[in-house]
């Protein structure tokens, strides 16, 4: 395994730059580079005027850097926030959707079967239209009721 | 606070959504499957639309409760407040007091949505409580469950 250890910036790689950066021969790549150069802990105390007229390297590379970063993690929370609420929802709030199941007695029953011939049952517990017609026919038949209408007119009297 | 609005915005409409995709939502009868539901004097049964293929229904829920007062109390409030709703009433009055109340509520979606209720009291007191969606023609359904017995 090879350690590669950060190299003094070559002095007179430097001068050439800043001598070619004066004479404003230097492309922005260069001038980048001269920057990176001048960084450098060992370039502390030398250079402070060109290292400050290159200073703007500096700023763009901070605002190309954190921009997108921000970005990228404000997104990615409203997208987790959304998953997971969404999850929440489904699992928390309609624990028991598009299931068939039966509850009897405090028991759950999830046999097909047995829970169809439950909601059989229930729906053999509604009277049947014949039946209806039956009860209302018997009801008015009953002497009862015939003796409440004639108390209607007894009243009157 | 413009990624707090955006994260509200779609909370309100996962949590709208999914709230409107549950059964018998916006409804009060509700509130007797949610509460006798599991209780040991009841019967409630739900079956979802891959059971009933072939089927008049697309959702099936009922409850049936047994010697339970309260509940059959419970039960005529929710209907009373689910009746302003209804699209037509149906009722079965004896001694002047409704036995069987039949609602066909206005649709959701492309489901034709009924409730149906009857409360016995002989030989003990027995309540039924139905919710039924359907594609097909509420009315026609509603003869068709009569007309089987």
């Amino acid at each position: 395994m090879r350690i590669k250890f950060l190299s003094k910036p070559d002095s007179i790689k430097v001068e050439q730059l800043i001598a070619k950066y004066y004479e404003a021969l230097t492309t922005s790549e260069e001038e980048r580079e001269l920057y990176r150069l001048l960084s450098h802990p060992s370039m502390k105390g030398k250079y402070n005027a060109e290292r400050a007229m290159l200073s703007y390297f500096k700023d763009k590379q901070t605002v190309q850097l954190r921009l997108p970063v921000k970005k990228i993690l404000r997104h990615a929370a409203v997208v987790a926030v959304m998953v997971v609420s969404a999850f929440y929802l489904m699992i928390v709030v309609t624990p028991d959707a598009q299931a068939s199941y039966a509850w009897v007695n405090g028991k759950k029953v999830t046999n097909i079967q047995k829970v169809k011939s439950f909601a059989e049952a229930s729906l053999s517990n509604l009277p049947s239209s014949s039946s209806i017609v039956d009860e209302k026919l018997k009801e008015v038949s009953t002497e009862k009721v015939i003796e409440n209408q004639l108390a209607i007119f007894a009243e009157q009297e | 606070m413009k990624i707090l609005k955006k994260i509200m915005l779609t909370l309100l409409f996962a949590g709208g959504s999914i709230a409107g995709m549950q059964a018998q939502s916006g409804l009060a009868i509700k509130k007797v499957f949610d509460t006798y539901g599991k209780s040991k004097d009841a019967v409630m049964v739900e079956l979802s639309m891959d059971v009933l293929q072939g089927y008049d229904f697309s959702l099936f829920k009922s409850i049936t409760i047994t010697g339970n007062e309260e509940a059959a109390e419970l039960a005529r409030e929710c209907l009373a407040l689910d009746e302003k709703d209804a699209r037509k009433v149906k009722q079965v009055v004896a001694g002047g007091v409704p036995t069987s109340i039949y609602l066909q509520l206005p649709p959701r979606g492309k489901f034709e949505r009924l409730i149906l209720y009857n409360l016995n009291r002989q030989p003990e007191l027995k309540l039924t409580l139905i919710y039924i969606e359907t594609e097909k023609n509420s009315e026609e359904v509603l003869r068709l469950i009569l007309k089987k017995k």
